[in-house]
C-alpha cells in the first residue's frame, strides 16, 4: 500500500423519494416497501455504482456501508457492493465500514466474504467490523444484550479465520461455535487485510490501539475526533509501539465547488443526512442493553418528563443532530463536521483539521446524499481529487510522515 | 433485604411477615412497584420476594441466559426453604414460576400465575404480546395497565429509581427479547406441573393480543388444567392495580392448598 493520504468517498445509496417528514415522520424499520419503486431503485443503483466507478478513475478510494430496513441507505449488504466495486474498478481501495458482526450469526461467513473480495480485487479490501447503530438491532431483530462481548468474539474469530493457513481449526466460544474453520479462498493481503473499527467515543480507542486496528470516527467534529485519536496514541505510547497516521480515519461530509458560495450551497444537500438519519421513532435508537443503564436512566428520566433527548455529536460545545439541521454549512466547517467551499478553502479546512487532531491518514468523505445528481457529485469529486488531494499530500501529509513538517496542535 | 447465595448466583431476598412461606416472583419492573402486593400478602404469609439476577445489582453468573436457566437457580433457592412453599409469579415472574414448577421442586405445593408470559399460543405470523420495545414511549402505560392513568407517575422519581427501572428493562430484555416473551419449549412442558395452580388475570389486559390467552395457557397446565380467576378492572399489571383483590384471591387459594385457614387482614385492606 502506497503511503499517501487516502480519501475513501462514499454514498449511503439513499432512496430519497419519500413523502416529506410532515406526512411521514419515520423513514426506517416500519415503512412499508410499497413506497419503494423498483424502477427508480434500479436507476439509483446504476447511479451509485457509476459514482464509485468515477471515484476510481479520479484516483479516489471507495467506502461502502450498510443499513437494513432503511430507506436512507439501500446499500443493504456491503460484501455484495464491495464485490461489484471490486470487479468494476481497477485501483481504488475498497473499504466496508462495515460488517455488522454483532448481528451476523456466523462470523466465518463474514471472513469468507471478505477474503473473496480481497482476492477478486487483488488485495484492495479494507475490512471494517462494526457493532452497528442501535436502530440496526431492531431492523435485523438482533439483540443489544451482550452485544459488545459478541462483537469482540466475532472479531477474534474473523481474524483467526483470515490468518490460519493450516486449518481446519475448531472454535467453541461463548457465542459462536464452528466444527472446522478453513477459509477458501484465503485473503490476498498478508497477514490479512487491514481491520478498521469505528467508534464515536474515546473510551474504545485504547482497545483498538492494543489490537493495532485502524480507528475510524464519524461526524464527531474536530474536538471529538482529537479526543479519540489522542486516546489511541496514548495507549500506543504506553505500549511503546508506533501509531502511524494510516491507522487513523475520519468521516465528514464534503463538497468542493468552484467557489465558496457554490461549495456551501451544494454541501447543504449532503448535510440533509443529519435531517434524514434521525427521522424515526426514538425507541429504535435505545434498545435495552445498547447503552449502559446509567445512560438509559437519564434518558428515561427525560422521556418521563416529556423531554426528547438528543445526544450531541461530540464533546461540548458540539451541536446535536437536530441543531446541525439548522446550522449553516459554513459554520459547521469550523467545527470539522463538514468540509466545504472552493478547493483552497477545503484544503485549508483539511490542513487545519489534520493538525488539530494530531494528524491522520484517511478521510472518509460522504460526497453524495439524497437527490444530489451524478454530475454534481462527480464535479465535487473531481475538484477534490485534482485540486485538493494532490496538494494536501504534497504540502501537508507526505512532508509530515517524512518528518519534514510539524503537526501544529495549537489550532485546536 | 438479605443476599442469599444459591450456587454461583446471588439473590437479594426481601422477607416480610410471618406464616406459611409464599415466594413472590416479580415482573419486568422488578420489585419497584410491588411493595403493596408484598405487604398485602404478608398479613398471612412469610413472603420471600427475591430479586432475580440481573435485576438491580444482584450477580448474574454468565451461564444464566434464559428463563429456564434462571428457574434452575430458583429450584435451588426453593431447596433452601424449609416446609411447603406457595409461589405467586407476575408476568415474567409468572413465566419463571411456570418454568420452575415444571421442574417439580419437592416443597412446592401451590402455584399462582398472575398474567404470566412465557408460552407461545398463536401462529408464526402473530405475536401473543404487544411489542413494548417497538411501542412509542407514551403508549406503553396504556398497554401495561388498564388505562394510561392507572400507571405509576414516573415523572419525578429519585435518580436511583430511574436507574433501577433501566436495569430492570435490560434484565427483562435479556430473558424476553427473542423469542419475544416466550420459551418455545415451555408450552409442551406445562403438563408436568404437578401442583394445584391458579391463573389470575385482569379483564383489561391490553398487553395480550387475543382475549383468551390466559384461559388457553391455563388449560395446558397439569393433568386437567388450572383454575382461572379474572379480576375486573385490572390491566396486565394486576399486582400493581389491584393488590388487595389479588392478595385475597391468592390467600384463599393458598389456604386451600395448604389446608389452613388464612385471611388478608382488614388493616392491610385499608392501606
Amino acid at each position: 500500500m502506497t503511503l499517501v493520504f487516502r480519501a475513501y468517498v462514499f454514498t449511503e445509496m439513499p432512496y430519497p423519494y419519500l413523502p416529506p417528514a410532515e406526512f411521514m415522520p419515520n423513514n426506517r424499520i416500519s415503512v412499508p416497501n410499497s413506497y419503494y419503486d423498483p424502477d427508480t431503485g434500479n436507476q439509483l443503483y446504476q447511479k451509485y455504482f457509476d459514482i464509485y466507478h468515477a471515484a476510481d478513475e479520479l484516483g479516489l478510494d471507495i467506502m461502502v456501508n450498510e443499513h437494513h430496513t432503511t430507506a436512507t441507505c439501500t446499500n443493504v449488504v456491503t460484501p455484495l457492493s464491495m464485490a461489484i466495486v471490486a470487479r468494476e474498478t481497477k485501483r481504488a481501495r475498497i473499504l466496508t465500514l462495515g460488517n455488522p458482526v454483532s448481528h451476523r450469526p456466523d462470523p466465518v461467513r463474514v471472513a469468507e466474504e471478505m477474503a473473496f473480495v480481497d482476492v477478486l480485487s487483488g488485495g484492495r479490501a479494507d475490512i471494517g467490523l462494526v457493532r452497528g447503530v442501535p436502530q440496526e438491532v431492531v431492523a435485523v431483530d438482533s439483540t443489544a444484550i451482550d452485544m459488545k462481548d459478541r462483537f469482540w468474539e466475532a472479531v477474534d474469530l474473523i481474524i483467526k479465520a483470515l490468518t490460519t493457513h493450516d486449518g481446519p481449526f475448531v472454535w467453541e466460544g461463548k457465542y459462536f461455535q464452528h466444527r472446522g474453520v478453513n477459509l477458501w479462498p484465503r485473503p490476498y493481503q498478508s497477514p490479512h487485510p487491514p481491520i478498521w473499527i469505528p467508534t464515536t467515543g474515546a473510551a474504545s480507542a485504547p482497545l483498538l490501539a492494543e489490537r493495532g486496528m485502524t480507528v475510524a470516527t464519524l461526524g464527531v467534529g474536530t474536538a471529538g475526533c482529537a479526543g479519540i485519536f489522542d486516546a489511541y496514541r496514548q495507549r500506543c505510547a504506553e505500549m511503546g509501539v508506533e501509531a502511524p497516521l494510516s491507522k487513523f480515519a475520519y468521516s465528514p461530509q464534503l463538497f468542493v465547488g468552484d467557489t465558496d458560495e457554490e461549495g456551501f450551497r451544494e454541501a447543504e444537500k449532503v448535510k440533509l443526512w443529519y435531517r434524514e438519519a434521525g427521522r424515526h421513532p426514538f425507541q429504535y435508537t435505545n434498545p435495552p442493553g445498547y447503552l449502559p443503564p446509567e445512560f438509559r436512566a437519564k434518558i428515561l428520566k427525560m422521556r418521563a418528563q416529556g423531554i426528547q433527548p438528543t445526544a450531541p455529536l461530540g464533546p461540548p460545545p458540539a451541536p446535536t443532530m437536530a441543531e446541525v439541521v439548522n446550522t449553516p454549512v459554513e459554520q459547521l466547517t469550523k467545527g470539522g463536521f463538514i468540509f466545504a467551499g472552493n478547493p483552497d478553502s477545503v484544503f485549508d479546512q483539511l490542513r487545519d483539521f489534520f493538525d488539530a487532531v494530531g494528524g491522520f491518514g484517511n478521510l472518509l468523505p460522504m460526497m453524495h446524499y439524497w437527490t444530489m445528481s451524478y454530475d454534481l457529485t462527480v464535479k465535487s469529486m473531481r475538484l477534490f481529487a485534482e485540486e485538493v488531494l494532490p496538494r494536501f499530500n504534497e504540502e501537508v501529509y507526505l512532508p509530515t510522515i517524512r518528518g519534514e513538517r510539524e503537526i501544529r496542535r495549537a489550532t485546536v | 433485604m438479605s443476599r442469599i447465595t444459591v450456587g454461583d448466583a446471588e439473590l437479594d431476598v426481601l422477607t416480610v411477615g410471618e406464616g406459611p412461606t409464599l415466594v413472590f416472583m416479580h415482573g419486568e419492573d422488578g420489585l419497584q412497584w410491588s411493595r403493596p402486593i408484598v405487604d398485602a400478602l404478608s398479613s398471612s404469609f412469610r413472603v420471600l420476594a427475591p430479586t432475580a439476577p440481573p435485576w438491580d445489582e444482584s450477580k448474574r453468573p454468565e451461564h444464566i441466559e434464559t428463563t429456564r436457566d434462571l428457574a434452575l437457580v430458583y429450584a435451588e433457592f426453593l431447596e433452601s426453604i424449609e416446609g411447603p412453599v406457595v409461589i405467586v409469579g407476575c408476568s415474567f415472574g409468572g413465566w419463571l414460576a411456570a418454568e420452575l414448577a415444571v421442574l417439580r421442586p419437592v416443597n412446592l405445593v401451590g402455584l399462582i400465575l398472575v398474567a404470566p408470559t412465557g408460552v407461545k399460543l398463536s401462529d408464526r405470523e402473530h405475536r401473543d404480546f404487544v411489542d413494548i420495545w417497538s411501542a412509542n414511549f407514551e403508549d406503553i402505560p396504556g398497554i401495561l395497565y388498564s388505562s394510561a392513568g392507572a400507571a405509576p407517575d414516573i415523572s419525578d422519581l429519585p435518580d436511583e429509581e430511574y436507574l433501577s427501572l433501566s436495569r430492570a428493562e435490560e434484565a427483562a430484555a435479556r430473558y424476553c427479547w427473542k423469542p419475544y416473551m416466550y420459551d418455545p419449549i415451555l408450552v409442551r412442558l406445562l403438563r408436568r406441573i404437578g401442583v394445584p395452580t391458579l391463573m389470575v388475570h385482569g379483564d383489561q389486559d391490553h398487553f395480550i393480543t387475543f382475549s383468551d390467552y390466559y384461559e388457553r395457557y391455563a388449560a395446558l397446565i397439569g393433568e386437567s388444567g388450572a383454575q382461572v380467576r379474572v379480576i375486573m378492572g385490572a390491566g396486565h399489571r394486576v399486582e400493581e392495580e389491584s393488590p388487595q383483590e389479588l392478595a385475597a384471591v391468592a390467600t384463599e387459594f393458598a389456604g386451600l392448598v395448604l389446608g389452613v385457614s388464612l385471611s388478608v387482614s382488614a388493616t392491610t385492606w385499608e392501606r
